[in-house]
């Protein structure tokens, strides 16, 4: 059964279509990465997948359930992002406690076990908590609550790289041992890829690349040469990204289609070939048609 | 991982025991706007004084009526506190879904209906108690005074059902603001409108007070139980209804 | 342990070539079990799928081949597939590399291979002390 399938999903407000005509289908227990800019529709995707939102065309399913306001697709699901709404007159403990009656696979010794390493207090508030240690705390519930389908929206904010680090650890470790389906957002993609299967990338509400994280790396390469010996190499492919460094250099990322021959020939030629790491790839995919923040300065100049 | 199964019957029960802890503050108001209410009383609702050269004698009326309008304005409160955004995704952040979120609300305000009817009888017997030691008890009607315990069960419940009332009819109002924001103005226009219209127009009042007589003036305990039961029934279904298809946590 | 995370390699390649570093350097006989994917993953805080994917490459090659149902084991020729493969791609490459570069700087053919000759000799004389 497959966790979680959208099928030309569109949530729409008003005339801005959030998610439009979506359609993608995630395995179970796998770990996918959502990227995408701000305001790419990721926030709200996940909020449609979790059953909070109402679609307001296609088709999603989680679970073979159409998760609206679905209890089964509730209590099988968490969802973590930095505004969980908790009371406030309840601690730590009694937060983890209450997390314990709602979720079946709750492992309590595992949630006492990370507040103890992060050094959280169980008598502790958690509005009293600062941002990064309320994301500690969240990210603590996710884990522990070992849902068949857990979802991390930007889950990370305000934590520091230690912390951060530690989590993707955590969740990888409770991975291994307890598999499940989990999507993760993020903007900090180099951060999160090791730990990925695959990988979503969305850019207005549409879905540019689906594929195996692992692959990403070989998607494109990085040309860097004299301008004379790039447009010969950029005319008969797509060219992601270009970057003109002066009168005659260029740098050019193109899609990894090229033969053994190619590579080989612009090689003597004197082209540097380099692999494009995954996090500047996707910004290079998810960048406007405006020709990036250079532009803006470029304009103002000759104003 | 394998899916759990769950029943609607066990997430409302869970989210009921989870809302009576996390929201326990709400009693702490009533205890407050109780006490406050017992110290209102305590100046006496009504006082006539009578004499001639030789008599003279004044009359002090005391009542519990303002603890119990502070309590009901306290269940309204609760109520409608129970539906807006902050608390209703404090729900959605576990097991949920409208349907027993909305259940679990109205197991909560039923029971604060209950400890709000209790404590509200009960604050008439602290202020009765208040009244007799400060006047020493002598000068006391004893009419109304004291109290059988059948008495007392018959008051707690005769408030908590009309507690329960005024809890669904908050519930309504409330579901209808997260609804429309419009709806935060039209309800009191049209509550207080009508107030000022059965002022003017007799016919009107004669109107509105035949529907509060059908509850008000029913002197069988069980009709009155059934149709406060009913209306609050009618009140809470309508608010079940609407906040279905709502989104949380948007 | 770490992996190069701003390498050119994708993490399967660099996961098999750290498996084949291991057999050549000995560390894992022949018919001995290779770590499965799981262990990968916790050892390189990666995904194990991606784990999977550099032994499956080296399934494909003939360096480690499966059992079914214990899991994948060491060929006993695995360490001259090794290093025919090494020899015949990885040498090769840094060759036409370190060629191209010395054409770039016109370094002569006899200075080149002097130059190789002198590193030579002085790495083996750091391992041998």
């Amino acid at each position: 059964m497959n966790a979680v399938e959208c099928r030309d999903l569109t949530k729409a407000y008003g005339s801005l279509k959030a998610v439009n005509n979506l359609s993608f289908v995630l395995e179970e227990n796998k770990i996918t990465g959502l990227i995408g800019r701000n305001g790419a529709g990721k926030t709200t995707l996940l909020k449609v997948v979790a059953g909070f939102l109402q679609k307001t065309a296609g088709e999603v399913r989680v679970f073979a359930e159409d998760p609206f306001n679905n209890l089964t697709v509730s209590a099988n699901a968490v969802f973590i992002d930095d505004n969980m709404a908790f009371p406030q007159s309840l601690c730590l403990d009694d937060l983890l406690h209450a997390a314990a009656s709602f979720y079946k696979n709750w492992d309590m010794g595992l949630a006492r076990g990370m507040l103890d390493y992060f050094s959280l207090n169980p008598k502790q508030y958690y509005h009293r908590l600062s941002k990064g240690m309320k994301s500690i705390f969240n990210v603590v519930l996710g884990i522990s609550a070992r849902c068949p389908l857990t979802i991390f929206d930007e889950p990370t904010t305000g934590m520091d790289a230690g912390a951060r680090k530690d989590f993707y650890r955590a969740l990888l470790k409770d991975y291994l041992r307890h598999p499940r389906t989990v999507l993760l957002s993020s903007h900090l993609l180099h951060e999160i890829e090791d730990i990925l299967e695959d990988i979503l990338l969305i850019k207005e509400g549409k879905k540019l690349l689906h594929m195996p994280a692992s692959h990403l790396r070989e998607y494109a390469l990085g040309l860097r040469g004299k301008s004379s010996l790039m447009e010969d190499l950029a005319k008969s492919r797509e060219v992601i990204h270009q970057y003109c460094a002066g009168e005659d250099y260029a740098y050019l990322v193109v899609k990894n289609d090229l033969t053994e021959q190619e590579r080989h020939q612009a090689r003597l030629a004197g082209v540097d070939i380099t692999a494009v790491a995954a996090a500047d790839l996707c910004v290079y995919l998810t960048a406007g048609k405006k020709g990036g923040i250079d532009n803006v300065f470029n304009k103002n100049q000759l104003v | 991982m394998s899916l759990t199964k769950t029943s609607l019957f066990n997430v409302t029960k869970t989210q009921y025991q989870y809302k009576l802890k996390a929201y326990i503050g709400l009693f702490g108001a009533l205890a407050a706007v109780q006490a406050m209410a017992v110290l209102f009383s305590l100046g006496g609702l009504d006082s006539a004084g009578m004499g001639t050269s030789n008599i003279f004698f004044s009359i002090k009326m005391f009542s519990n009526e303002i603890i119990v309008w502070f309590t009901f304005f306290w269940a309204f409160v609760v109520s409608v506190i129970l539906t807006t955004n902050g608390y209703r995704d404090g729900d959605a952040v576990f097991v949920s879904n409208r349907l027993s979120s909305n259940l679990a609300n109205g197991a909560f305000f039923f029971t604060c209906c209950l400890a709000g009817g209790l404590s509200a009888v009960l604050g008439g017997v602290v202020l009765r108690l208040a009244v007799f030691f400060s006047t020493g008890g002598a000068g006391i009607v004893s009419q109304n005074f004291f109290l059988t315990p059948a008495d007392l069960a018959a008051g707690v419940a005769v408030t908590a059902l009309y507690l329960l009332l005024f809890s669904a009819a908050g519930y309504l109002c409330g579901i209808l603001a997260q609804i429309s924001k419009a709806f935060v103005v039209i309800l009191p226009s049209l509550f207080f409108g009508l107030l000022i219209l059965a002022g003017r127009d007799d016919r009107i009042r004669e109107e509105l007070s035949q529907v509060i007589y059908f509850v008000a003036q029913e002197s069988s305990l069980i009709l009155l139980a059934l149709k406060i039961i009913l209306t609050a029934a009618v009140l809470f279904g309508t608010a079940l209804l609407i906040s279905n298809r709502a989104e949380v946590r948007k | 342990m770490k992996l190069d995370a701003d390498a050119m390699k994708p993490i399967y390649v660099q996961i098999a070539e750290w498996l084949e570093t291991e057999i050549l350097a000995g560390n894992i006989g022949g018919d001995e079990k290779i770590y499965s994917q799981y262990q990968l993953a916790e050892m390189f805080n990666i995904n194990p799928a991606t784990a999977a994917k550099g032994r499956s490459i080296l399934a494909d090659e003939g360096i480690l081949y499966k059992k079914r149902g214990l899991g994948m084991f060491v060929s006993p020729g695995a360490r001259e597939g090794i290093l025919r493969k090494r020899r015949d791609e990885t040498l090769k490459r840094l060759i036409f590399e370190l060629v191209l570069e010395a054409e770039r700087l016109g370094i002569q053919e006899n200075e080149l291979t002097d130059m190789i000759r002198q590193m030579k000799n002085g790495l083996r004389g750091e391992m041998k002390s």
